[in-house]
């Protein structure tokens, strides 16, 4: 009988190890796979922004050189010039006809036509927003993963376990800003 | 405001609703064994002992007990094919055309999925409709759903649309789609089983065993009020279940105000809004009615706590 239960008391105990065992090794790869998250997100955030903003520049600039010359064609349409004023009239009502400005610019030359950039920008503005939060959540994670962690091998009686199983003793920072830059950040203002 | 500890103390409501619906099936099944075999000797407390020491097997209550285990396999296994019929669903992916507002939901879908650390993304939908809702499904890759309603997106701003994907988030980690299924097997296996068992003590003639007696009686009463009981232990659970989603989600975002305005437009917008009452609704409605972010109601019969309730969890000051 005594033999029973002090078997069943080991069998527990080693039971109570292995599962003890499995969530440590759980919750060190959910570090692991959230603290790859961080750069898998800034990776993205390099590329996403350099071709967007490339993308949105193109546009501007293709569409200021429109502005432009739509402009220059206008003040040349009042030339006094007859063949000049009537060339201009024609390149005018191509590049209208052409749709690289809306249709609102033949019936009114003044309004700003509804370019495409405006467009962009709200997506890139979108994209902005959301790459910064993916990354701030990603961030975010990796510490709350670090904290499950930290508590499970600081509480008691799991704490048992990564004295006797080294392999999964870790030790795990916090992300956080150096000192230095949170200062400079504590300090910073928005200013127009 | 500690919202880690409202999750913690809301898990502990869940559990104790479990272990009453587990208690609840157990008493069924001992008092339907001692119902219909009335060979046991002595009273009803001494067949009690009998049945629960083994020197009587208690066959109904394995057989209930069987059922359940087997229902609960079965709806884990296809549950989560209930949830997305009956309404008009279009899927968000990232290849197809999406309007600005859909790229939204999509990005804010993703970023919750990394702030909650889930390894996967659950699929976005959106309801082609002007009612004010969202609703989350499923606990895992292959079944995690969050739809939207076209009013949502036209309502709230950017941080508000992300405090309602992320209470629904928060319905996905915690696996409140499962936990729902769960309960309902157990609560209508108990109450058919009383049911049949009530109908079956009701026309069997009293014999002279005191314990079966008032085993019959037991059951016959029962079959009375155990539809209140499980009704009301389960809206208690979904109740609890909303605090917690919205508690997770403002630790997935770390913004309580955005959580605290979408609730506010969202049901001030259901207050103005008495058109959704003249729906026909779907039968699949009524079972998703649960899982939506906003229902109405404040008391022990309704899904979801009222308006009041969870701004005060949330930390507003009314």
């Amino acid at each position: 009988m005594e033999l029973f239960i002090v078997l069943g008391v080991i069998a527990v105990l080693i039971i109570w190890l292995i599962m003890g065992y499995n969530k440590f090794i759980a919750q060190i790869e959910a570090v692991t796979n959230s603290e790859k998250e961080i750069s898998v997100q800034l990776d993205r955030r390099g590329k996403v922004f350099d071709s967007l903003i490339s993308t949105v520049k193109k546009y501007m600039e293709h569409e200021e050189g429109v502005l432009a010359k739509v402009t220059e064609l206008r003040s040349q349409t009042q030339s006094s010039d007859p063949k000049v004023a009537e060339q201009a009239q024609n390149e005018l009502s191509n590049i209208v006809a052409s749709g690289e400005l809306s249709k609102g610019l033949n019936i009114t030359m003044e309004a700003y036509p509804d370019l495409k950039a405006s467009n962009n920008m709200m997506q890139l503005q979108e994209e902005i927003v959301s790459t910064e939060n993916k990354l701030n959540f990603a961030k975010k994670a990796f510490n709350n993963n670090v904290e499950n962690y930290n508590k499970m091998r600081k509480s008691f009686p799991s704490l048992i376990i990564p004295k006797v199983i080294s392999s999964v003793d870790k030790e795990f920072e916090y992300w956080s800003l150096s000192e230095e830059d949170i200062k400079t950040q504590e300090e910073k203002r928005v200013e127009f | 405001m500690d919202f880690r500890e409202a999750i913690a103390k809301n898990n502990r409501r869940t559990k104790l609703v479990i272990v009453s619906f587990i208690f609840l099936m157990f008493i069924v099944g001992l008092l339907a064994d001692i119902a219909v075999n009335p060979a046991y000797p002595g009273s009803l407390k001494q067949s009690f002992l009998a049945l629960l020491t083994g020197q009587v097997i208690p066959f109904i209550t394995l057989i209930i007990t069987g059922i359940s285990i087997i229902g609960i396999f079965i709806v884990s296994k296809f549950g989560h094919k209930l949830m997305l019929s009956g309404k008009q669903f279009k899927e968000l992916k990232r290849e197809e055309q999406l309007d600005h507002d859909e790229k939204v939901v999509l990005n804010i879908v993703e970023e919750m999925a990394i702030s909650a650390g889930l390894n996967y993304k659950p699929r976005a939908y959106i309801m082609e409709t002007n009612e004010v809702n969202a609703f989350a499904a499923g606990w895992n890759e292959k079944n995690a759903v969050i739809a939207v309603t076209r009013g949502l997106m036209n309502q709230l701003n950017r941080a508000e649309l992300q405090a309602v994907i992320a209470h629904e988030t928060g319905h996905i980690i915690h696996g409140d789609s499962k936990l729902t299924l769960y309960v309902g097997i157990l609560a209508n296996v108990i109450v058919t089983f009383t049911n049949i068992f009530a109908h079956i003590a009701f026309f069997m003639r009293n014999g002279n065993n005191p314990a079966a007696n008032q085993a019959r009686l037991l059951i016959i009463v029962l079959n009375l009020i155990l539809p209140f009981i499980t009704q009301i232990l389960y809206l208690y659970l979904s109740r609890k279940r909303e605090y917690m989603a919205d508690a997770a989600a403002v630790q997935l975002t770390g913004d309580n105000q955005a959580m605290i305005s979408a609730l506010k437009k969202i049901s001030g917008h259901h207050d103005n809004d008495s058109r959704e009452e003249r729906y026909v609704k779907p039968v699949t409605e009524h079972y998703r009615a649960a899982a939506y972010i906003y229902s109405k109601g404040d008391s022990v019969f309704s899904t979801h706590p009222s308006i009041e309730n969870r701004l005060k969890e949330l930390g507003e000051k009314l």
